[in-house]
């Protein structure tokens, strides 16, 4: 017994080489006992179902944005659009010199539409992550990106300049001015969250609930005493939009993005490991307090770089990692790329909801997150479906061998 | 990998180690070996310091004095990964845990997760992981559980599921926190056994004092934070020990056949 259990611990990783590997050179284990054969076959269908799942969700991605682009006032058709797009990528194609198209439909696909799309996709998958890593790291099923005042913070900052004009806070903009509130709100949060200097989880969320009720009572009362034409301007921004987006608005949420998506994917052993506890994540070598310290800052600094941009856009940080799991298990390994795609892919379809359902009248992208979003994540939680994940595979190939 | 000179294992030593909380001291100058592949039982009364001793060799709580050394390495010198490789850990909170967090975790994913320590980033399993998973299921008559999520799992079911994850972890070492809370006596003692039939080295944090004598070599006792005795485990939970310790009447009853005793208790009157 203790021969079998530690003769295969000591054997160092081979990552690349397993997945080549056929029957005959696995370890007796898998091919022996019968859970061994039973894990180990369902595996490769858990394989190939992940990369399916990955695969329907970039062409997805891909659909998505020409549909986008091709869509709206001005007509475009989505082949038209494709060839739009390579224009500006590849220098010296012929269509773009020949006059195929006119200004006003290079204009509406190149300036306004993709840069729309692509802040969607941006957004979506940053609030997913976001949301994600929130999850994990407080072990809160409710948690959200806006758990730490990110979005209340931000709202203050964004309805001090509209109703004060900028010149208050030192010529900022609006997005500026929203971030700086974002971040200074999750400052405040972080040192009412702390005791004997370690980020404790349930005084982060009760902190999170109080100092975000403070922060809206302020800017309810700063919208209701203001002019009455900046009310709807409030609005817009608490509930979300992607109206204003231009291509220099997605630098900053797209290098926070990849910055995070390095770190969480790095971290995605460790992540796993708090989810299951403190205790057994510090047994497990993982540094509780650093990561979870790291997961936080970084989790904000996302979510205040989307917010900024696109404003307060709910559900989709709270409702997408957990989609993500119910698909592809709770390994953060597989989730996370599942619940960064899917976020994007969601968000962008809720924006071209959002602006062709009532045309020409734009709707807060918020009320679609939230219209198609919980129907679907209801469907999604339907009694007597089973888990995703190795473990649901699992059980649905020995219900329909059996 | 470093060339290393053979060293007998010498167990998991605790040198001199105090934790203070505040001015309130949880364990005072804990000093003793447990011995290399032995089972050692640590008892003692409620809030004795028994966890929190548990804690300084696992990294949880750092000794404000003293240390902790694993065959003659001190645990706090090395890098955290690397004293998760030697050291595995069943602790208390971890059922609770699980549950409220909801994650929706498979005990595949629980079992998993231990192999964590031989790993870096966001690596794939191996074949070599599954293999050790499954065993380690195996070992604790879980395998069929591997499918499952482990909150629709009986309390039992879940503690072999804990035990099967710190096996898997590879470690040599083994470190038990009160491993039979909510268990029916028959699986108290098949897990005290397979704990036994490992071979390795483990402290285990008991309240039942026959458990100690029937599937432990070793004990240490602790009381108001200070370790009082140590050494063999029939002659350390003796009458005279108990009565100090726990402040109970304790009475020696030999088992048929001569080798092993039990003890039954009585309240202490004044």
């Amino acid at each position: 017994m203790r021969g079998g259990l530690h003769g295969t611990a000591e054997q160092p990783a081979e990552p690349s080489v397993t997945e080549t590997r056929d029957e005959s050179s696995s370890p007796p284990e898998l091919q022996t006992s019968v859970t061994g054969r039973r894990v180990a076959a369902t595996r490769r269908w858990v394989l190939r179902f992940q990369r399916l799942i990955v695969v329907l969700l970039l062409c997805g991605t891909v659909g998505i944005v020409l549909l986008s682009v091709s869509t709206g006032p001005i007509s475009v058709s989505l082949f038209d659009a494709g060839r739009l797009v390579l224009g500006h990528l590849i220098p010296g194609v012929p269509w773009m010199s020949d006059g195929t198209y006119t200004g006003l439909e290079d204009q509406a696909v190149w300036q306004f539409r993709l840069p729309r799309v692509l802040l969607a996709l941006l957004g979506g998958a940053g609030l997913a992550l976001a949301g994600a890593l929130m999850q994990a790291v407080v072990r809160n099923p409710l948690a959200e990106p806006y758990l730490l005042g990110v979005s209340s913070g931000a709202g203050l900052g964004a309805v001090v300049v509209i109703s004060f004009g900028s010149a208050v806070v030192g010529g900022l903009s609006i997005s500026l001015a929203a971030f700086l509130g974002a971040l200074v709100a999750t400052g405040a949060v972080f040192l009412c969250a702390r005791q004997d200097g370690v980020v404790i989880p349930t005084r982060l969320i009760l902190a999170g609930v109080a100092l975000g009720s403070l922060l809206s009572a302020f800017t309810s009362f700063l919208t209701l005493t203001g002019d009455a034409h900046q009310v709807f301007s409030v609005m817009f921004f608490l509930l979300g939009s992607l109206s204003a987006a231009s291509f220099g608005q997605l630098a900053l949420p797209a290098i926070v993005l990849a910055a995070v998506l390095v770190f969480a994917m790095f971290n995605a052993r460790g992540l796993n490991a708090l989810m299951a506890g403190d205790e057994t994540a510090t047994a497990l070598g993982v540094n509780v307090h650093t990561l979870r310290l790291g997961s936080l800052g970084l989790a904000a600094l996302l979510t205040a770089s989307v917010v900024a941009v696109c404003g307060g856009i709910g559900f989709v940080g709270l409702i997408i990692p957990h989609t993500a799991r119910l698909l592809v298990g709770s390994d953060h390994r597989s989730m996370i790329p599942v619940a960064v795609l899917g976020g994007a892919l969601f968000l962008a379809v809720a924006d071209l909801a959002a602006r062709t359902v009532a045309a020409p009248t734009e709707v807060p992208i918020g009320i679609f997150t939230a219209a198609i979003g919980a129907p679907f994540f209801l469907w999604l939680l339907r009694p007597g479906r089973t888990r995703g994940g190795l473990a649901g595979l699992l059980r649905r190939h020995r219900e329909t061998s059996a | 990998m470093s060339a290393r000179i053979y060293r007998a294992p010498e167990g998991l030593q605790f040198d001199g180690i105090t934790v203070e909380r505040g001015r309130r001291k949880l364990v005072t100058d804990a000093d003793f070996t447990a011995p290399a592949g032995q089972v050692t039982a640590l008892v003692g009364p409620n809030g004795s310091g028994k966890s929190t001793l548990l804690k300084t060799a696992y990294r949880l709580v750092r000794p404000d004095f003293g240390t902790v050394r694993l065959d003659g390495e001190d645990l706090w010198q090395m890098p955290r990964r690397q004293a998760a490789r030697q050291i595995a850990v069943m602790a208390q909170e971890s059922q609770t845990v699980v549950d409220s967090a909801g994650m929706g975790q498979s005990v595949l994913d629980i079992v998993l997760m231990a192999r964590s320590v031989h790993h870096s980033g966001f690596s794939p399993d191996t074949d070599a992981d599954l293999s050790t998973v499954v065993n380690s299921l195996e070992t604790v008559q879980a395998g069929h559980l591997a499918d499952r999520g482990f909150t629709e799992l009986s309390g039992g079911e879940k503690q072999r599921v804990l035990l099967a994850r710190a096996l898997a972890q590879g470690a040599g070492t083994l470190l038990l926190d009160e491993p039979t809370n909510h268990l029916d006596i028959a699986f108290q003692m098949e897990l005290l056994h397979i704990v036994r039939e490992l071979g390795l080295t483990a402290i285990v944090a008991l309240h039942d004092l026959n458990l100690a004598l029937a599937y432990c070599d070793y004990a240490a006792v602790l009381s108001s934070g200070r370790l009082i005795d140590h050494g063999p485990v029939n002659q350390v939970l003796t009458e005279a020990q108990v009565r100090t310790a726990f402040g109970v009447r304790a009475s020696t009853m030999t088992l048929s056949g001569g080798q092993q005793t039990r003890l039954a208790f009585q309240r202490l009157e004044h």
